[in-house]
């Protein structure tokens, strides 16, 4: 299974990825930073996704947070993953379709990756050192 | 597309969901419904099986697709969503 070294930042796991347009056919791309977040039961994609790939929403939820709970737009979307991050042309792995939520605020990464995701992956922490392995 | 036309058929199809979803939820909870003009053309185990015949019967785009739920999904990172 092709694994993914991440590193710790600040106590955030921040990779590279890429994300693609929902229809399988379509390889538009847009690199990305993605957040790992455990605590998210959905992933999600923020502002430079959506205007990047032209992205339309397809329906809306309630998001529920530690404080609230609200009704956000959800787009349909692909998340690629590679291996290692060289300059090197590596095609990615490509997850089936997410739905995922959005949000509109600028932060320092593109996509939140949540639950749904990570149950297709082997996510391992020990200490400082994290590997993603997929596919 | 045009996105205040798309806006209004996802508004519609939500609150359609939100009345029927009592009875939707006892065949059907865990699955998405593809909806166009608040009727339910089907549900589908996997979000892109929902999304193919969405676009393969309407293509222009114009409909939506719910998660049949009556739970909120939670995020972790609680202040992202909340802007």
């Amino acid at each position: 299974m092709p694994e993914r070294r991440i590193p710790v930042q600040r106590r955030k796991l921040l990779l590279d990825v890429v994300i693609f347009r929902p229809d399988p056919l379509d390889f538009t791309e847009f690199s990305a930073r993605g957040l790992i977040d455990t605590g998210a039961t959905v992933s999600g994609i923020g502002p430079r996704v959506v205007e990047a790939l032209g992205l339309v929403s397809h329906g809306k939820n309630r998001l529920g947070s530690a404080t609230e709970e609200r009704l956000v737009d959800y787009y349909l979307f692909r998340l690629g993953l590679t291996t290692s991050v060289t300059d090197a042309p590596q095609w990615p792995f490509v997850f089936d379709r997410i739905d995922g939520f959005s949000w509109t605020r600028d932060t320092e990464f593109d996509v939140i990756m949540g639950m749904d995701v990570l149950t297709q992956c082997e996510l391992r922490l020990v200490r400082d050192n994290c590997t993603l392995a997929f596919g | 597309m045009d996105a205040d036309a798309q806006r209004r058929e996802i508004d519609a199809n939500y609150d359609f969901l939100q009345r029927h979803l009592t009875d939707m939820l006892a065949d059907h909870a865990g699955e998405y419904a593809l909806l166009k003009s608040c009727k339910v053309v089907g549900y589908y185990g996997k979000v892109g099986s929902a999304y193919d015949e969405g676009m393969r019967r309407f293509p222009d785009g114009r409909f939506s697709i719910q998660e049949v739920t009556d739970e909120p999904l939670h995020l972790g990172f609680w202040s992202v969503a909340g802007t």
